[in-house]
């Protein structure tokens, strides 16, 4: 912690990183009422898959676009369930479906191992994923020599995308289409007699927002430099749904709000846990102590966040109001 | 392949359904009474196993001391949630993913204040239990423990929910909450009721899990997803369902340890059958075996 700078622009990056994976849970919970708690693993996954492909030599942009393929088209087949799940079954299996998916990455190298032994007789060796030991993740961006430089190009990457992924939020939720999300989240069943096939649009969105986060997951390994399962537990879920909780629940500026909030609490933590020698207590427990006690009171006092969500304002929706109060 | 020993296996299936079984009661009563999935309900079992660690291992306490601890540690965490934060935010309106989320903030909030306090390194009891030698299988006076502690929770349970006026309340407002309170029934002291107990037996199974191996900040988080397994499988509310469905998944546990490790796979892999036991009651038969014992009537 020599430069203070270089700790602010750490913080910012990661603003920028959750605020895209916020965004991913707004479109998810906030507008369609899909309860996704495994949101962990789609980040895990996009994190895994970009830092294999750049292991692999492949070009930054395609590591970024094979996270948000791998990321998405595993979200698509996870919504299979989503269908059919009641939403508190939903939740259920998604929050365990992260730990069997973290749990498998861990194990899984040791298994083929173990597998190739028993088919071919031969001691393989495979090191896909680093087992408990993670991955070092080679960063998409690279300028020896100028750190200060190296981290605004890391900024500029990051809050390009963010505000890719908020445009597209944006555009998404105020279309004919968002409003059909939100008309699924009130009554599904409604929905479904105006000739809805609501299934197809939940699909859609589980594989969009697992896209989104895996998006988030690659940007984020590339910055840390290592990744291991143990960075994907159950509380980065919970972090991210407490963005959107706090932030506004369907609000996309509110959940990025959230995000910067969120995050800057854990940055609190993080800085007194740097700068200060011994202290009696962990910075860490008093953070997660302080996060936890919050949601409680989010939830029992302002449940609709700190922005509310507002009717669409499109230039159609303008046009029927004037229509109707001349009529 | 390995020469099956299969008593010691079966032996090991009823300790692990046993713990099961004490872990997933509160869950299942009270997701069913209350209407929400309690993610909390992972730090009721972690609290017993600190509060036990604290009384034998840091006091010197006899152990029966150290089990009574446990069990009032936890039920009183379990009611003062349930008082505290669960009842207002229900009377509030709030919906069901707003509590579950409120469930697993309590949960950061205890397991964060138990990471304080007694630190994230593993902590063991060092206790020599008695050992006993049949044959093929060794039981230990731990076991002995765990099995009549469960034969006791099970047989009390029974005559609690069919003998007294409190249990049948609880089996019907278990089964159907409006009727039960159209049917002029407390339902709120019902459920302080099955808080407090339910939250007392998982601090016993987390005290167990620490006498077993050791106590980490995580242990009722591990604990937590056979629980659902169980309190599914089961079918929600059902404790017939929970006492069966338990040890169902003992059985499957322990054999899958044996399979994998005969295959030289990891045993961490055996967590995959309680997901796999989730998902495939969840699409096919979502009420769980509950709606198929008793002839058809549940709990």
């Amino acid at each position: 912690m020599s430069d203070p700078s270089i700790f602010v622009m750490h913080i910012a990056f990661r603003i920028g990183v959750y605020g895209i994976a916020a965004l991913s849970l707004n479109i998810e919970y906030g507008y369609t009422g899909l309860s996704n708690f495994g949101k962990a693993a789609f980040l895990m996954m996009g994190a895994y898959t970009a830092a294999i492909a750049v292991e692999n030599g492949l070009h930054p942009v395609i590591a970024i676009v094979l996270s948000i393929v791998v990321a998405g088209f595993i979200g698509l087949s996870a919504s299979l369930f989503a269908l059919k799940f009641r939403e508190d079954y939903l939740a259920i299996t998604m929050l365990a479906f992260a730990e069997i998916s973290r749990l498998i990455l861990r194990n899984f190298d040791d298994s083929v191992r173990a597998l190739t032994k028993l088919i071919t007789g031969v001691e393989g060796y495979t090191n896909i994923f680093g087992g408990v030991h993670g991955k070092v993740v080679r960063s998409f961006v690279s300028i020896p020599g100028d750190y200060r430089l190296y981290n605004i190009v890391q900024l500029t990457l990051v809050y390009g995308l963010l505000a890719s992924s908020y445009v597209f939020v944006r555009l998404l939720s105020d279309s004919p289409y968002g409003r059909v999300l939100r008309a699924i989240r009130e009554d599904e069943l409604a929905s479904q007699t105006l000739g809805k096939k609501t299934w197809v649009y939940k699909m859609q969105i589980i594989g969009l927002g697992s896209a989104l986060a895996g998006l988030a997951g690659a940007l984020n390994a590339q910055f840390e430099g290592y990744i291991s399962p143990e960075s994907f537990q159950p509380h980065l879920t919970f972090a991210i749904w407490m963005m959107v909780i706090l932030g506004g629940v369907g609000n996309n500026l509110g959940v990025l709000l959230g995000a910067t909030l969120v995050e800057s609490i854990e940055a609190i933590a993080l800085f007194v846990k740097s700068f200060f020698g011994y202290l009696p207590f962990d910075p860490v427990n008093i953070q997660w102590i302080f996060v936890g006690a919050s949601i409680i009171a989010i939830i029992a006092f302002k449940p609709r966040g700190l922005l509310e969500e507002r009717p669409i304002k499109t230039p159609a929706v303008e046009v029927a109001r004037i229509g109707y109060t001349k009529g | 392949m390995l020469p099956l020993n299969l008593p010691q296996i079966f032996f090991n299936s009823i300790i692990t359904g046993s713990i099961f079984m004490l872990a997933a009661i509160g869950l299942s009563l009270s997701y069913s009474l209350s209407r929400f999935p309690n993610f909390t309900h992972a730090e009721y079992i972690t609290l017993g196993g600190y509060v036990g660690y604290l009384l034998s291992e840091q006091l010197g306490m006899p152990l029966y001391v150290a089990f009574i601890a446990s069990f009032l540690g936890s039920s009183l965490l379990s009611l003062a949630s349930y008082n505290v934060v669960f009842k207002p935010l229900q009377d509030r309106g709030s919906p069901l993913i707003y509590l579950m989320v409120a469930s697993i903030g309590l949960g950061l909030v205890v397991r964060h204040t138990i990471q304080q306090i007694w630190g994230g390194s593993p902590l063991t009891i060092r206790a020599i239990w008695p050992r006993w030698i049949l044959g093929h299988l060794t039981i230990t006076g731990l076991y002995i423990y765990i099995i009549t502690a469960a034969i006791v929770t099970a047989i009390a349970l029974h005559l609690l929910l069919t003998r007294t006026t409190i249990g049948k309340c609880i089996r019907a407002s278990a089964d159907n909450v409006e009727l039960a309170l159209s049917s002029g029934m407390n339902v709120s002291s019902i459920s302080r009721f099955v808080w407090l107990i339910g939250g007392g037996l998982a601090g016993l199974s987390g005290f167990f899990m620490v006498a077993i191996a050791n106590a980490i900040p995580l242990l009722g988080w591990r604990l937590l997803i056979p629980a659902f397994a169980v309190t599914i499988l089961g079918g929600i509310g059902s404790f017939y369902g929970v006492l069966i469905a338990a040890y169902i998944i003992g059985v499957a546990e322990n054999f899958s340890v044996v399979g994998l490790a005969a295959l030289g796979l990891p045993t961490d892999l055996k967590m995959l059958i309680s997901f796999v036991i989730i998902v495939v009651v969840l699409l096919v038969k979502p009420e769980g075996i509950s709606a198929s014992i008793r002839g058809g009537v549940r709990v």
